[in-house]
């Protein structure tokens, strides 16, 4: 569904990603596991066409879709929810929902999507017309998985979505994301530096150290990786 | 919601086509000022969309405003005389003149904010002073448009009544552009640029939109300015003049349209106030010297302002937007 090969990113003179690849299968939940700064949404934003690519090839749904505007990368069904939530926090969380529909018009396929965000996260129908940034963390979170929901996209990239989130709450947004994997079979991307709940949730993962990947396998074999307990999961 | 805004406009504008009779009785001192406060509040709701709304930093309003005055006088007095008496009379001429100023500022306005505003971060505000400053310095030269004598010889068509009611079309279209579904693309381009990108929203698109409307305007007021003065100079539309526009928008609150109208008139009698205050021969030297200088005061009032209320003194949008799936 979405394939990156040999991709190399550059933030001027410094070099971010140095030749990575990886490969994300239909109707699964593929992990990207690192520390801070390894350049884990340096990938996500080079794939939503933010960032530009400076060499290598990202293949979604099978086409090319190397340095695209974002919004035709949008338009083709890749959505993103952002790192540190990013929520327009001036607008409602309804207008917040909306803007992730920007690029639909179907009335319908638009209502019907809302009320399963709503069931998923009955928070945010209570808040419905509450500015975001008067949400609570884990709210806004839900809000931004929710808004790249809405664009009814193929393939969803989270971006840490543990970050900053109260433990409780980080455990029902990780239940939702396995949730939304399974009843829309929906494919998705999960970066995230906490490796232990990642890892769990995910079928597959990459382990990435500064700009390049040194692992992969399927996530339950990560789990009981060496190397992986001794680096990311505390032992 | 969108029809009684409309009806609103009509009866606005209605009932300034009725005041404008009695706008001959005013003296003219207060007339000017009158008409000011009109053009200030083209400029700075049509600014506010860009500073405001949009959450970017243009520096060279006044720029655009040259543009749609020397376009606007060069049409009226071109086409203004030899078609008075034929079909169209002058104001029909005026009026197109006006219109033809503004799209002459739009123009100007594309050519400036596609390749500034591609990028992000402050670019804008330096390149908008820059061509504020080029544009300045050609009109300076043009020996057709009178170079540094400045142009002059147009008639006086700018009334009560036109500066009103493009006044009133200006903030009607703002708030109509900022409510509707579209308009939100505005707000999440100032709110998270990035997250707007991430939600497929061409905010390159909506920064362009927003700053070549924003011209658009500035050359109306521009061109109503020319009409109203019938005399214009390239040092009236310098950067001070810019930064006069800027300080409208920040104190009546980024993004608050009525705020915005609010501070805008304040600000256009307030050099008044001063100058009359810098006549008290009573008050200290140094008191009468900072009210002549408008720009210390600005500068003092700017630093007050955003360290007691950053968000303006009326606040950031406060109006109510239709947040309904319609
Ligand atoms: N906009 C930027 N400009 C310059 N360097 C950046 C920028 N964003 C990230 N970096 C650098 O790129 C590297 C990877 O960052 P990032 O992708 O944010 O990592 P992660 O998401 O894994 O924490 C870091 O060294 C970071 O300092
Ligand atoms: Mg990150």
């Amino acid at each position: 569904m979405l394939e990156i090969k040999d991709l190399v990113v550059n933030y001027g003179s410094i070099g971010a990603l140095h030749g990575i690849s990886l490969k994300v299968e239909k109707g699964s939940i593929v992990t990207l596991v690192g520390a801070n700064g390894a350049g884990k949404t340096t990938t996500l934003r080079t794939i939503s066409g933010i960032v530009p690519a400076k060499s290598g090839t990202i293949t979604f749904a099978g086409e090319e879709i190397t340095n695209l505007p974002p919004h035709r990368i949008v338009g083709r069904g890749l959505a993103q929810s952002p790192e540190g939530r990013m929520v327009f926090s001036n607008l409602t969380v309804m207008e917040n929902l909306l803007m992730g529909a920007y690029l639909r018009n179907d009335k319908e396929g638009i209502a019907k999507d809302l009320t399963y965000i709503f069931a998923i996260f009955p928070r945010l129908k209570e808040r419905e017309l509450q500015t975001a940034g008067t949400l609570s963390g884990g709210e806004q979170q839900m809000l931004a998985i929710g808004r790249a929901l809405m664009s009814k996209p193929q393939c969803l990239m989270l971006d840490e979505p543990s970050l900053g989130i109260a433990p409780l709450l980080v455990k029902t947004i990780f239940e939702k994301i396995v949730e939304i994997n399974r009843e829309l079979g929906l494919t998705i991307l999960l970066v995230e530096q906490n490796a232990n709940l990642a890892l769990e949730v995910s079928h597959y993962g990459y382990v990435l150290e500064t700009g390049r990947i040194i692992l992969e396998d399927k996530s339950a074999a990560l789990r009981e990786n060496e190397e992986v307990r001794a680096a990311y999961l505390g032992g | 919601m969108f029809e009684r805004s409309k009806i609103l406009l009509v009866a606005t504008l209605l009932t300034f086509a009725g005041l404008s009779h009695f706008a001959g009785g005013i003296s003219p001192y207060y007339f000017d000022i009158l008409i000011g406060i009109g053009i200030n509040i083209i400029l700075a709701v049509g600014l506010n969309l860009v500073n405001g709304y949009t959450g970017q930093f243009s520096l060279g309003h006044a720029g655009f405003m040259a543009v749609g005055a020397y376009a606007s006088s060069w049409l009226t007095l071109k086409y203004g005389y030899s078609m008075g008496s034929g079909t169209l009379n002058t104001t029909t001429v005026f009026v197109l003149a006006l219109l033809g100023g503004g799209l002459g500022a739009a123009l100007a306005g594309l050519i400036v904010g596609v390749p500034s505003l591609r990028l992000k971060g402050d670019y804008l505000a330096i390149v908008t002073l820059g061509v504020n400053e080029i544009s300045k310095g050609v009109l300076q030269k043009a020996e057709p448009l009178g170079a540094q004598r400045g142009l002059g010889g147009m008639e006086q068509h700018t009334n009560f009544f036109w500066t009103f009611a493009f006044a009133a079309i200006t903030i009607y279209v703002v708030l109509n552009l900022v409510g509707s579904t579209y308009g939100r693309g505005f707000l999440a381009v100032r709110d998270d640029e990035i997250a707007a990108e991430a939600m497929g929203i061409n905010t390159t698109k909506y920064k362009v939109l927003a700053f070549v409307l924003a011209a658009f305007f500035a050359g109306i007021a521009g061109g109503l300015y020319a009409h109203f003065k019938q005399f214009i100079h390239p040092e009236g539309f310098n950067f001070l003049r810019s930064v006069d526009i800027v300080v409208m928008v920040i104190l009546g609150g980024m993004g608050n349209t009525a705020g915005v109208v609010v501070a805008a008139t304040l600000l256009t009698i307030l050099p008044e106030f001063l100058r009359a205050v810098s006549r008290y021969e009573w008050l200290p030297e140094w008191l009468r010297h900072v009210a002549e200088n408008r720009m210390i005061l600005y500068s003092l009032l700017l630093i007050v302002l955003m360290l007691t209320r950053p968000q303006g003194l009326f606040g950031n949008f406060t109006g109510k937007r239709n947040s309904k799936l319609q």
